[in-house]
């Protein structure tokens, strides 16, 4: 846990960058600060480890002042990713990941094992670890960074934009992997952007600052969206909040609504009375394994049961977002979306209402 | 043209004068490292430094180097201090200047980090700025050993020895033989120091290989 009690920082030119703010960051959690520029976030971020001395205010980890350890072993004790890698030049993959433990006197044969490990825990090669940072791409840098942060395996990471500086394409991927990494690790992780897509998409929390160095919310990026707290946080969160909520959660948290399914074969009294049970007038035909065959107007059916039925590609998997259910659903003809499990099987039918209660 | 048989009697003569001209030389860049980095470190510590230091090293620099020499022998005699503080004095500015520009091309990124994990000042400096600026400050090196070498022959007026002397035999005797074995011992000492130092520098920076501009 790392709790600021009200922390001020003030440099020398008299700007406040961080004005009496109260946080407290829980352990094991992703927590974002994020804001415009000039909001403090950074530097809230960089006095965690003492790279910006606080001007007033205490700053304790699991209770215990920063101010009690000697700067050296408090830093090394923390990890530290920054948006330019920050690699040094001078030295290999492998020396760089292994700064950490050298500084903290770990035998070679430890220090070698760990930088194995941590090579491949971000996704690069063996034979990178000879390779000079100057040879590798901005994307394979950043990973180094990470594992470099990690190698003494801290419990809290600070990240200071570590995605920025990399393109789209790129930072998606390392987010990604970043989410899965730290869903393995657990640790108490502060991570500072700009970017309010990426906070929401990375955080377990968000801090957002506004001008001044004041915190103006501090909530899960559910309850940001849905309930922000002044014109300030609802301009930040830019336009479609509900979009972006949409976008957080998984499809199996929409409730289904009543389907008329009929087996291949059906009669056309059959398909009469499923579409009778859920007030449609068509039915969704499915085979003897629930995979979905397509759609038919009971009318059609009823005049012609041997009749082809249409084809449905409304469809998503359980653990695709109610964003992607709702694009979806504007290109179906019935108005609603299956959703089906990892073998294609239906598993319930989602329409606009299902959302609807979703986000209410 | 060139008389052997000459070279030949006074080769021991001749090697004495190279191996102070190489002592000379050293001890004057030894000397002059010894200040400007202590120097270079201030300057960066308060920048308000610098800018006094460069004008300081740069006026000495100015001096020509016989004025000098004779400036220094109603304090210092005809003696090693003389030429020796004289030499020292030469290699300041260029030193000076470059290892502050090399630790000041250390990226800034690169010093947060080392910061950020856990590095105290001096192994910072060390392990970390030191070994970056390298090729800033081994230019430096390189430029003040040249410069060093050809001023040492000018030290021979002061009654050291060093190549110098070779030309105050040629030219006393009318002689052109000592003034062509100065001449080229002293342009194939300048090339050898310069090519080791490019030599030292190349091992000891072998993230640098292959990015060379």
């Amino acid at each position: 846990m790392i709790e600021f009690s009200s922390v001020t920082k003030r440099f020398p030119d008299g700007t406040v960058a961080v004005d009496a703010l109260d946080l407290t960051l829980a352990t094991g959690e992703l927590t974002v600060l994020v804001g415009p520029s000039g909001c403090g976030k950074t530097t809230s971020l960089r006095m965690i480890n003492r790279l910006d001395e606080a001007s007033a205010g205490t700053i304790a980890i699991d209770g215990v002042d920063i101010r009690q350890h000697p700067v050296t072993e408090l830093r090394r004790g923390i990890g530290y990713v920054m948006q330019h890698s920050g690699l040094f030049p001078h030295r290999t993959i492998g020396d760089n990941i292994a700064t950490v433990p050298r500084l903290l006197g770990w035998d070679k044969k430890r220090v070698a094992a760990r930088v194995d490990e941590l090579i491949e825990t971000v996704g690069l090669e063996r034979d990178m670890a000879k390779r000079y940072p100057h040879q590798l791409s901005g994307g394979q840098q950043q990973r180094v960074g990470v594992a470099r942060a990690l190698a003494a395996d801290p419990p809290i990471m600070l990240m200071d934009e570590p995605f920025a500086a990399v393109d789209p394409i790129v930072r998606k991927r390392l987010q990604d992997e970043f989410l899965a990494l730290q869903a393995r690790l657990g640790k108490t992780i502060v991570f500072v952007t700009h970017d309010i897509d990426e906070a929401i998409r990375l955080g377990d929390r968000i801090a957002v600052f506004g001008e001044g160095g004041r915190l103006a919310q501090f909530a899960t990026p559910n309850e940001l969206l849905a309930a922000p707290k002044s014109d300030f946080v609802v301009d930040f969160l830019g336009a479609e909040p509900q979009l972006k909520r949409l976008s957080l959660l998984p499809v199996s948290a929409a409730a289904t609504i009543e389907a008329p399914l009929i087996a291949t074969g059906a009669t056309a009294a059959e398909a009469t009375s499923a579409a009778d049970t859920a007030a449609t007038d068509w039915v969704l035909v499915v085979d003897g394994e629930r995979r979905i065959l397509g759609w038919h107007r009971v009318a059609d059916y009823a005049a012609d049961t041997a009749r082809a039925p249409e084809s449905f590609d409304a469809v998503v998997g359980a653990g695709d977002t109610l964003r992607a259910a709702l694009g979806a659903l504007v290109i179906s003809p019935l108005g609603v979306v299956a959703r089906v499990d990892a073998d294609g099987r239906f598993g319930g039918l989602l329409a606009q209402s299902s959302l609807h209660r979703a986000l209410s | 043209m060139i008389r052997w048989d000459w070279i030949g009697r006074h080769a021991d003569d001749i090697l004495a004068q190279l191996l102070q001209h190489v002592e000379l030389t050293g001890f004057a860049l030894l000397f002059g490292f010894a200040i400007a980095f202590p120097l270079a470190l201030a300057a960066i510590r308060w920048p308000r430094l610098y800018g006094p230091s460069l004008a300081a090293t740069g006026v000495l620099f100015t001096v020509p180097s016989l004025a000098l020499f004779i400036l220094l022998i109603p304090f210092t005699g005809l003696s090693m201090a003389t030429s020796l503080i004289g030499l020292t004095i030469y290699t300041l500015l260029i030193l000076f200047r470059n290892i502050v520009e090399g630790l000041r091309g250390v990226p800034f990124e690169v010093r947060e980090a080392s910061r950020a994990l856990g590095y105290s000042k001096s192994r910072q400096l060390l392990t970390v700025e030191l070994p970056i600026a390298l090729p800033v400050i081994m230019a430096g090196l390189r430029i003040a050993a040249i410069t060093t070498i050809g001023l040492v022959t000018v030290t021979a007026l002061i009654g050291q020895g060093g190549l110098g002397r070779l030309f105050i035999t040629g030219f006393t005797l009318h002689f052109t033989t000592p003034l062509l074995v100065g001449f080229v011992l002293s342009i194939a000492l300048a090339v050898a120091v310069d090519l080791s130092l490019a030599g030292v520098l190349w091992l000891a920076t072998p993230w640098n290989r292959g990015r060379r501009t």
